[in-house]
């Protein structure tokens, strides 16, 4: 080997190992994100919204945790034991520390469930979670019991929406405190650095989390509300992951050698609602235009016609250029409480238009088919598409489309025979409360029940339900209502779950595991292996 | 000159009281904000504890009441998403506005007069036409249309911009700017120039319709006469005279652009009041609504009280005194 040979070779050595520490250096990593959700305030106790349950569990944790299928896992608290209806026992994880040094401990969460109801402005989001806890004793520093007034049917699921803050803040701690920082100190994997309102919201890693050294040396975000913007600060690098990628642009991305696109279908059901509850429906008519005096609705045949004979792959992959997956009942199969025997209705237009003829119109009828135009990205034309569907099997449908206000409104005063709507949570027991219990508002069920779908074993399962303690049990019976409502009844027809994309930089490194409650969580970002 | 300050303020406050109640029910009217407010899996119970705490089950006039109340004390109420005084949220946005604002109007007379005075010298050359028929561009095209432009032009595919925030700030009589910084006025550029943009054709045009009807004055054809030559004939004859109607159009321009620099605050993610009102709107936290429409009327209230004054100033003719007395 000449000499020559041994210094390029040696140089070319330099240059890889300069690339390498370059490399690493960025691996440790500093992270920004684009995000449509901005928080108002940082107090984790005021508003109980998407905004606040995106940003704020970087820096401080719930008691309780929900898993990607939405069931909830321990978290601060590592056990909730039940004694009696009435009586809980918690065990609080240990070596857990605060930003400030200090310990989690029972006091902390004897403190923030006496703070919530103390808070004097807002809502009052957050009390609802708790308000049938009458007392918190404390046994030691890491056993706690919940002593309630009456009983709740998922208390586990109600501490997963609360944060824990440091006892030492006090009870009147004040709003101003935790804007200006002061008092944003939980035990989350990063730091608050500081917060602009409206501009940047940047944490530090906590080198003393209790679940490991997070994985970012230090997170901003970035409120960017208008979509093009988001996209386009994406593109030219100033950000390095962006949520809620717009409909147009995914398909788009997802094309990029140099974006990664994330996506996830959302906790959240796209359905038709039928009115099968009246003897005449407003908007069904005979092919001359002339009111039926029938309700085609009320027969099971028609609307299991109706479910089949729509294409849902069709669907999600055209009209949502891919931003949907199709739907069978309440959640996706991968979210706990949903039945194992429900399938997406296998589209066969063929059986529909015997299903038709069968209930007695060979020729098919005329209806009004209602959506809202800007509630619910590619909407407007998912309600074109479904008319089309059905034309195959004879229908004439007519397509009227709303702002969401007017057309929540009608809806409410159950004004159609046939409208396009959705229904997000993070239970499947709260989808069927309200899309498919009776619509009865003072016992506040059926809220979202606009066609005024009833069946009273559905109400009842639902009302079971929802006493019901013990989580396996209550899943079975929530499994049971979505196999009568989606599948047997088809009291609502299913459509799709629409997906929520995330897309980053390929030269930021960074992928993000999406969650179905669509929230963007930065522990959901982790550098690329 | 102090009576008719007097004078105007009282007017103002006039017009204050009528503006509030009429924003107060006006917003009133919009819709039920414990619908957008709540979270959507909020139980009836919740959604009733949250109509009492905000007050909306009591009838309108006393919660209209207890809100004039509160004006009266100079609290216009606590916002239902920031947990903050709605006043002092604004008031925190408002530096990033002003300085959208200020450097909008500042790049308009900057471009704006030298390019008229030419057109208006010399209207018949082909640059003129060239810059009449530029302005009309100028004019037409919608603000969130031209800032997406610029930021797919400048930003992603040049990479000489940035597209969102204010970058760095420094902090000057406590108060955050960001036009004080190199990194500050490197992020500011795409926001102002969009916001500038209708306003120099504006500013163009207005001076080029008011240099020629100077031009063709006596008092030009007399210095003209004299032989005084034309560069002073442009700067002493007829610049002087233009400044009225243009301080007219520029003050109470830049109490609008304060208050409606909305689109341009929203595409680049600038911090400031109009970003604030939009989010506000969407999430119908009322006091903040409020708390921003009676700012701007504020404002624009103000800003007429100024270029008043400032007329005064530019024009000995007018006496200001004489106009309250009358």
């Amino acid at each position: 080997m000449t000499c020559q040979a041994l210094l390029r070779g040696t140089s070319s050595l330099v240059l890889t190992l300069a690339t390498a520490i370059i490399a690493g250096a960025v691996q440790a990593q500093d992270l920004t994100i684009g995000s449509m959700l901005e928080p108002g305030t940082l107090d984790p106790h005021f508003r109980n919204s998407g905004e606040n349950h995106s940003h704020l569990p970087g820096m401080m944790e719930y008691l309780m945790w929900r898993g990607p299928d939405l069931s909830v896992q321990p978290h601060l608290i590592t056990e909730l034991r039940k004694i009696d209806d009435l009586t809980y026992e918690a065990s609080l994880r240990e070596g857990v520390l605060f930003h400030d040094g200090s310990t989690f401990d029972a006091a902390d969460v004897a403190y923030v469930i006496e703070r919530i109801p103390a808070i004097p402005e807002g809502l009052g989001d957050f009390n609802g979670f708790i308000d049938e806890i009458e007392r918190v004793e404390i046994v030691d520093d890491h056993e706690i019991v919940f002593h309630l007034s009456e009983p709740v049917a998922d208390l586990a699921r109600n501490l997963s929406a609360i944060m824990a803050l440091p006892s030492e803040l006090g009870i009147d701690v004040s709003p101003a405190s935790f804007d200006s920082g002061a008092s944003v100190i939980g035990t989350g994997p990063y730091r608050l650095q500081s917060f602009t309102p409206g501009d940047s919201l940047e944490m530090v890693r906590f080198d003393d989390y209790w679940g490991g050294t997070p994985p970012f040396e230090t997170v901003t975000i970035r409120p960017i509300t208008n979509d093009a913007s988001r996209v386009a600060a994406l593109i030219s690098g100033e950000v390095d992951l962006i949520d809620f990628v717009p409909l147009a642009d995914a398909a788009r991305l997802r094309e990029d050698v140099e974006i990664n696109v994330f996506a996830a279908p959302e906790s959240r059901l796209m359905f038709v609602m039928l009115d099968s509850i009246r003897d005449v429906s407003p908007y069904v008519r005979d092919n001359d235009g002339e009111a039926l005096n029938v309700n085609p609705f009320q027969d099971a045949r028609v609307r299991r016609a109706l479910a089949i004979s729509v294409d849902r792959d069709l669907l999600v992959e055209r009209v949502l250029e891919g931003a949907g997956s199709p739907a069978a009942q309440a959640f996706s199969s991968e979210v706990s409480c949903t039945s194992p025997n429900v399938a997406v209705p296998t589209y066969d237009v063929e059986e529909a238009r015997r299903l038709i003829a069968e209930a007695g119109y060979p020729d098919g009828f005329q209806v009004t088919l209602h959506g809202p135009s800007d509630r619910y990205p590619g909407g407007d034309r998912v309600v074109q598409a479904l008319a089309q569907f059905w034309s195959q099997i004879g229908l004439d449908v007519e397509v009227e489309t709303f702002t969401r206000s007017v057309f929540f409104d009608r809806a409410r005063a159950n004004e159609y025979s046939l409208y396009f709507a959705g229904y997000g949570a993070t239970t499947v027991f709260n989808v069927l409360n309200a899309i498919a219990h009776t619509n009865n508002p003072d016992i506040g069920r059926g809220a979202a029940n606009r066609g005024r779908y009833s069946n009273e074993e559905v109400d009842a399962l639902i009302q079971q339900a929802s006493s019901e303690t013990d989580e396996a049990a209550r899943c079975d019976l929530l499994e049971r209502v979505n196999e009568l409502v989606f599948s047997e009844d088809v009291g609502i027809i299913p459509l799709y779950h629409p997906l929520n994309t995330w897309a980053a930089r390929a030269e930021a490194n960074v992928t993000y595991d999406p969650n179905p409650e669509g929230l963007t969580w930065v522990r959901g970002a982790t550098p690329t292996q | 000159m102090l009576r008719f300050i007097v004078f105007r303020l009282v007017q103002g406050a006039g017009l204050m009281f009528v503006i509030a109640a009429l924003v107060f029910l006006a917003v009133y009217l919009i819709g039920d904000p414990v619908e957008l407010l709540i979270n959507p899996e909020a139980t009836q119970i919740d959604r009733q504890r949250a109509i009492e705490r905000l007050g909306l089950d009591r009838p309108v006039w006393e919660q209209f009441l207890s809100y004039l109340g509160g004006l009266l004390q100079g609290d216009v109420g606590t916002s239902w998403v920031f947990n903050r005084p709605a006043l002092t949220v604004m008031l925190e946005r408002l530096p990033a506005t002003l300085e959208l604002a200020i450097g909008a109007v500042i790049l308009s007379a900057l471009i704006g007069i030298p390019l008229g005075l030419y057109a208006g010298y010399r209207p018949n050359s082909w640059p003129s036409r060239a810059l009449m028929t530029g302005s009309i561009v100028g004019f037409s095209l919608p603000t969130f249309w031209v800032g997406i432009v610029f930021i797919v032009v400048f930003s992603v595919e040049l990479g000489w911009f940035p597209v969102i925030g204010r970058g760095d700030t420094v902090e000057v009589l406590g108060v955050r700017w960001s036009l004080l910084t190199l990194d500050g006025l490197h992020h500011a550029a795409l926001p102002i120039l969009t916001l500038a943009l209708s306003r120099i054709s504006l500013v163009m045009r207005l001076v080029r319709s008011g240099t020629q009807e100077i031009l063709g004055q006596d008092y030009v054809t007399l210095a003209r006469a004299k032989g005084v030559p034309e560069a002073r004939v442009l700067r002493k004859h007829v610049l002087p005279n233009l400044m009225i109607p243009l301080i007219t159009v520029l003050g109470l321009d830049f109490a609008g652009l304060l208050a409606f620099a909305i689109v341009t605050e929203t595409v680049f993610s600038w911090p400031g009041m109009g970003k604030l009102i939009i989010d506000s709107m969407f999430s119908l936290d009322r006091p903040m609504i409020v708390a921003y429409l009676i700012c701007v009327a504020a404002l624009f209230v103000l800003a007429n009280l100024i270029v008043d004054l400032l007329y005064g100033v530019l024009d000995p003719r007018i006496s200001l005194g004489d106009r309250a007395a009358r």
